[in-house]
């Protein structure tokens, strides 16, 4: 390889390596420019034309701190030299003249172009291919991300890291001046819950909670002030008097909503929604409403009662009526009787509450009105249904009293079970004077004549007797040509009637009435007389068995039943006892009435409260106003009445009418986005009115009715 | 002498001069050749004086054109190469690469091309001005497939305050996904239903609208995240207390007393005349002035809406008031006889019969709407009274096993109305407050006087469209002079229908989407103009069948769209000129041939 050679090698390389110099200078350049133009198109709103003034601007100012243009031969050699050490410093004789060199230099050229051939140089390397792409990428990444992030968002900007809880609040249409908001909630001390903070300004909070308010603006703030419910407003002061820290406390014992003032400027709305305080839930599970203890039966009654409170319980108690006496001479005790545990304000509770009737003082016949009453740690009072607990009384059961007067459709069965209670008792009190065997026939007579009782009682019922005891006479005064014994033919008498086919083939038939229809009882009677029924079969029983004492709780129930029965279906006529003299017909009508006055009454219905109306207009007007650029005056005015009755509402339910309520102020402003605004604030007013019932209307008419009038009387007049 | 035939003659002559020329020459050679091309020669060139036409089977030739309407399918025309026409920009804009051509008016474009006399419609067709306007021309329809959606749709627009607002309509689900459609007002959402893909479903949406004054609700139909329709639905909700009830009572009763009361709390005027003696009457007079009762009058009448009467105090009645009572329910007062006596002699002028069923004494009466079978609470048992059914009677409300209880029948303009029903006031005292309000307003709605409006209009369209001609269909009160009419505050000028002088009729342009002031002579109402993309396919659907309806009408000047039609086509007179071309060339050069040999 002679100089020339080298020397075009050199020139080369110079080439090349400008080359990858501009490259990497374009890289460098991109990676400032397109972030940068990606944040001034985003956040200041310029156009894409910014990008190119902004990528030249640095490409240039880039290249002059490494001019690439500059890069000569000379440069070439110097780095050749240092990168191959066996050019031998040598590479700039390539450079040279060759009739400026002297010998040595001469031989010294030729032995470097010699290894400037062998050698390999390479310019472009791997890592500066990594280095440039990764530049590349960069600028493309964050060229296309900046425009994702969220918009005004102040974190980006200023390049500091807010707290993200301080961005939420500030989702609410925060002053920008406020930089730091807490809102303490202290709940009553009763609700056992703990203090809490929060950064948003929409609270939640228990009923009678305090809230304070710490906020801190960023600019010193002349007036600062609270507006509760659009009404009440509150100035505050300043800490220390800078006009940039500020605190407000307040007891918060009604739902509402308010709004921030600072120097004029308010704020959105932001809702108090208190949570009340729920009464003690009682219930109670057993007894049931209505108890009645019969004869025999244990006279206790075992209660189960569940409580329940939103923060505790405080006390709870039954209190409890007993009622004694008859008619007039009725009396009334009262009694509290309290539960055997002790109450730590806690929120669920079962109790359990054994009452002995004895103990009360109860006597057959008497009734105990009872309710259970709690208290939670608020001072709620609230109570359970009242409860009925009475003993029967079987000395009322045994009176006649009743019984001789009045229509009576039951047959005077009633005596034999009455009977039949006393005979037990009877049989019992004399049971140490006879003998064993004494005792069990009496007992055994008395469990057939509760059978027989049964039998008659069961008849009613369409039920048909094993034995013809006392069934047999019934039949035959019903005229039921047709005996248990089914003798069927062996009555020649009763088949005198020769060739009547019907009673020959009833003779032969076993008809019965089907057993559930053969009676004239209701249904309720029926399965009434079914009860009866059920308890005489047990009292036989025991009866039968020798055990009288068991029998009578059955004895009674049973007697208790039919009495209820008979009560039942018995009418009661008061007695009268004014006598009406005869009407003369003739005299009717004709007495001298000139002299009376005719009453008149005249009302006017004026409905004093506009409410309605103007919600109703309003809805319509708003409707109108989503499309229309401007509204009249009238329907202003009646916007503005209506965000009156906004007001109203949002104190007392501020979860759902808030939002409208902010709506329509934000509408006022002025804004060009009516629709949303619009939907939010009829979706309120809606909310308000509530559904009508149906009033009856008048149909309408066509306006030439006249035509069709004329029409229907030249046909009438035709038809005559 | 026609050019045809002198051209014909000197056709021939020319070629017989020119073969006898051919004949008489003296070099024999190639005679028949040279015979042959002459001939050949003259026909070429008398057939390039007069083509020759044949006839195809084909759609399109000068004398019709083919016109393309929205929804044509892309392909189905474009694909036969035949050259159509649209007056539809929107179309035009996205067929432009095809052969497809605009016309800005069409009846201007046929007016200067009077040989049309045909025309073919591809699309959802012509809307009924453009029709009425080419009465002259004869249609053949090539309908695409029916469009997807909400096809159809109608609601009660003019509604009173408390009465509910109906949408009903059809959806048609064309795609295999499910659509959710609701109604949608105030920011609220009312009612809805799921459509199951593949189907076609009727849907009922019901509201008791809130507002007083105009309003538009929305029927949107979504399915997934897209909404597939979001159509206006305009109503008007005006608030009217109808005119005056007159109660006429034989003896002060609750019944009364209690139905004054609640027609009271509900602000309408109303007088209750009970007798309390011989020829003394309690009166009371609510949200109406003091005036004498104690004849009716036929003025009173007039001004009454509906008269409450019992059978007693009918009878009670002298001839002449019952005479004035009669006149003015045949000129529309409602009477309403409340009669449970089932007395049949106080019935006979009123041709209605009763059944007296003693043994329903014991029994509850469960009454029950006809027409839409809502089953009130129980009512007392004393109802042993019942109506007959009668060919002219309407029945109203009846038991659960069809024993009428109140029965009506149209009486000249007014209506009659009959009632069995002894009390109705034990729902009041059992708290079932809306049964006596559900029973009343039937009752009372369906009696009363109608309100007769001063004017009344109809859209000619049913979904009028901006983009269209706006006729509208009126009906004033006074037809002696021409009504004023003005449409946001523009006056238009109506034309009279040449039978009926109380109907008018406007036309025009609104120029405004959305609600339109109407007044005439000076009264106000609003109608809705719809956008051109609302209720598209609604309005499509209404379409396609209005122009079907219209090629199955054209019986006399029809050519259907089936018939084979033959036109007639030129062959290209390049083939007779080649022919002339070559037999001269053949001649020229055959006789130069034969000059260097010679």
């Amino acid at each position: 390889m002679d100089r020339q050679e080298g020397r075009n090698r050199i020139e080369n390389l110079r080439l090349k390596w400008q080359m990858l110099v501009f490259a990497e200078r374009l890289c460098i350049s991109l990676l400032f420019a397109l972030p940068l133009s990606a944040v001034i198109m985003h956040f200041i709103g310029f156009g894409n034309w910014v990008l190119l003034p902004l990528v030249v601007l640095s490409f240039i100012s880039c290249s002059l701190f490494k001019p690439f243009w500059k890069i000569s031969t000379y440069d070439v050699a110097r780095s050749l030299n240092i990168s191959h050490p066996e050019l031998e410093e040598s590479a700039g004789l390539l450079l040279q003249e060759t009739n400026q060199l002297n010998t040595l230099q001469l031989f010294q050229q030729q032995k470097v172009a010699d290894t400037l051939s062998g050698i390999k140089v390479q310019i472009l390397s791997g890592n500066t291919i990594i280095r440039l792409s990764a530049y590349l990428v960069t600028a493309i990444l964050l060229f296309i991300g900046i425009p994702h992030l969220k918009s005004g968002s102040p974190a980006v900007l200023s390049g500091s890291v807010s707290h993200s809880a301080e961005g939420v609040a500030r989702g609410q249409g925060l002053p920008p001046q406020l930089n730091r908001i807490q809102v303490q909630i202290v709940p009553p001390a009763y609700t056992g819950v703990p203090s809490r903070k929060q950064n948003q300004l929409s609270i939640k909070a228990e009923n009678g909670a305090i809230l304070r308010w710490e906020m801190q603006t960023s600019i010193p703030v002349k007036n600062f002030k609270f507006i509760f419910n659009d009404k009440e407003k509150i100035n505050l002061q300043s800490e220390n008097g800078e006009g940039k820290s500020w605190t407000l406390s307040r007891k918060m014992v009604k739902p509402g909503f308010y709004q921030i003032e600072m120097d004029g400027k308010k704020s959105d709305l932001y809702q108090i929604e208190l949570v009340a305080d729920r009464p003690v839930v009682i219930q109670i599970t057993q007894p049931k409403p209505h108890t009645t203890i019969d004869f025999g039966e244990a006279r206790r009654v075992n209660m189960k009662v569940s409580l329940d409170d939103d923060y505790g319980i405080q006390n709870a108690y039954i209190s409890a009526t007993l009622a004694s006496g008859k008619g007039e001479g009725v009396s009334f005790t009262e009694k509290k009787l309290v539960f055997n545990t002790s109450f730590n304000a806690q929120k669920s509770m079962k109790l359990q509450k054994e009452l002995d009737l004895n103990a009360l003082g109860m006597k057959p016949g008497d009734e105990l009105y009872f309710f259970v009453a709690a208290t939670d740690n608020y001072g709620q009072a609230s109570r359970s249904d009242v409860y009925f607990v009475s003993i029967a009384d079987t000395t009322e059961l045994m009176s006649l009293a009743g019984m001789t007067s009045g229509v009576n459709l039951v047959p005077e069965y009633f005596r034999s079970q009455r009977q039949i209670i006393m005979d037990t008792e009877k049989l019992l009190s004399e049971q140490s004077k006879i003998t064993v065997q004494q005792f069990k026939t009496r007992s055994n007579d008395l469990g057939t004549d509760q059978k027989l009782l049964r039998m008659r009682y069961g008849k009613f019922l369409g039920e048909e007797s094993e034995t013809e005891i006392g069934g047999g006479h019934d039949h035959d005064e019903e005229g039921h040509d047709h005996e248990e014994g089914h003798s069927h033919g062996k009555e020649p008498e009763k088949a005198a009637a020769f060739g009547d086919v019907q009673a020959i083939m009833d003779s032969y038939a076993h008809k019965h009435d089907i057993a559930e229809d053969a009676t004239f009882f209701e249904p309720e009677v029926k399965s009434r007389l079914k009860a009866v029924l059920t308890e005489m079969w047990s009292s036989e029983l025991k009866l039968r068995t020798y055990q009288p004492q068991e029998a009578l709780p059955f004895a009674y129930k049973a007697l208790r039943l039919l009495k209820d029965l008979q009560q039942k279906s018995r009418a009661f006529v008061a007695k009268t006892t004014v006598k009406v003299s005869q009407l003369k017909e003739e005299k009717r009508f004709s007495g001298e009435l000139d002299k009376i006055g005719q009453p008149v009454m005249e009302q006017k219905k004026v409905k004093t409260d506009q409410r309605d109306e103007v919600l109703k207009k309003g809805l319509s007007y708003l409707d109108t106003y989503k499309t229309a650029s401007k509204i009249d005056a009238g329907a202003t005015a009646n916007l503005w009445e209506m965000e009156k009755y906004l007001v109203i509402s949002a104190v007392d339910h501020p979860d759902t009418y808030l939002p409208a309520l902010r709506a329509i102020r934000e509408l006022r402003s002025g804004t060009s986005v009516k629709k949303p605004l619009i939907d939010r604030i009829q979706k309120g007013v809606r909310k308000m009115l509530e559904q009508e019932v149906t009033v009856p209307q008048a149909g309408s008419d066509l306006p030439s009715s006249d035509l069709y009038q004329q029409y229907f009387n030249q046909l009438k007049k035709d038809l005559r | 002498m026609e050019f045809k035939y002198i051209a014909l003659i000197a056709c021939v002559i020319l070629g017989i001069v020119l073969l006898f020329f051919e004949y008489r020459r003296k070099n024999r050679n190639n005679l028949y050749g040279r015979l042959a091309a002459t001939v050949v020669l003259v026909f070429c060139l008398a057939l390039l004086i007069f083509p020759v036409q044949y006839e195809v089977k084909g759609v399109s030739n000068s004398h019709s054109i083919n016109l393309l309407t929205a929804g044509t399918p892309k392909d189905e025309v474009l694909a036969a190469g035949i050259q159509s026409y649209t007056t539809d920009p929107g179309l035009y804009q996205a067929s432009k690469k095809t052969r497809v051509k605009y016309i800005a008016d069409l009846i201007y474009y046929l007016a200067d091309h009077p040989e049309i006399m045909h025309i073919n419609i591809y699309g959802y067709g012509l809307s009924a001005e453009e029709v009425r306007q080419l009465n002259k021309y004869t249609f053949s329809f090539h309908p695409p497939k029916e469009p997807a959606g909400i096809v159809s749709a109608s609601w009660n627009n003019k509604l009173k305050s408390t009465e509910f607002l109906q949408v009903q309509g059809t959806f048609k689900n064309q795609t295999n996904k499910t659509v959710k459609i609701y109604l949608e007002g105030f920011g609220t959402r009312l009612d809805s239903l799921t459509v199951p893909g593949g189907n076609n479903i009727s849907f009922s949406f019901r509201d008791q609208p809130k507002q007083t004054g105009l309003a538009i609700y929305r029927l949107v139909a979504i399915a997934g995240n897209d909404t597939i329709a979001k159509e206006p639905v305009p109503f008007e909700v005006k608030a009217e207390i109808p005119g005056a009830i007159l109660m006429l009572s034989s003896a002060p009763d609750f019944e009364f007393k209690f139905l004054k009361d609640w027609l009271f709390d509900h602000q309408y005027p109303l007088m209750l005349r009970s007798r309390i003696s011989k020829d003394k009457f309690s009166t009371d007079f609510l949200n109406t002035p003091v005036v004498k009762l104690e004849r009716i009058s036929t003025e009173q009448l007039q001004k009454t809406a509906l008269l409450i009467i019992d059978e007693d105090e009918f009878t009670a009645l002298s001839m002449g008031e019952k005479e004035a009572v009669d006149r003015a329910s045949a000129r529309g007062m409602g009477l309403l006889i409340r009669a449970s006596s089932g007395d049949q002699k106080k019935l006979q002028e009123f041709s209605i019969h009763t059944e007296n069923v003693p043994s329903f004494k014991e029994q509850e009466v469960v009454p029950e709407l006809t027409n839409n079978a809502y089953r009130f609470s129980a009512l007392p048992a004393g109802q042993t009274s019942f109506i007959q059914p009668a060919s002219d009677y309407k029945m109203l409300v009846q038991t659960k096993a069809g024993k009428g209880l109140v029965s009506g029948r149209i009486n000249g303009a007014g209506m009659l109305l009959y009632s069995v029903i002894p009390t109705t006031y034990n729902w009041v005292l059992d708290g079932k407050k809306s049964d006596y309000t559900i029973f009343w307003s039937t009752i009372i709605a369906a009696g009363i006087r109608k309100t007769t409006e001063r004017f009344s209009y109809e859209t000619q369209t049913s979904f009028p469209v901006i983009s269209e001609k706006l006729t509208l269909n009126l009906e004033v009160a006074d037809s002696k002079k021409m009504p004023q009419v003005s449409i946001n505050q523009n006056r238009w000028s109506p034309s009279q229908h040449p039978q009926f002088n109380s109907l008018w009729q406007v036309s025009g342009w609104s120029g405004r989407a959305g609600w339109n002031t109407l007044a005439v002579n000076g009264n106000q109402s609003a109608f809705y103009v719809y956008a051109n993309s609302d209720w598209s396919s609604a309005r499509y659907i209404q379409r396609l069948n209005f122009n079907s309806k219209l090629i199955n009408n054209q019986n006399g000047r029809a050519s259907s769209s089936e018939a084979p039609n033959f036109v007639k086509e030129d062959l290209s007179l390049w083939w007779f000129y080649a022919g002339f071309l070559l037999s001269a060339a053949f001649l020229w050069y055959e006789s130069k041939n034969q000059e260097q040999n010679g």
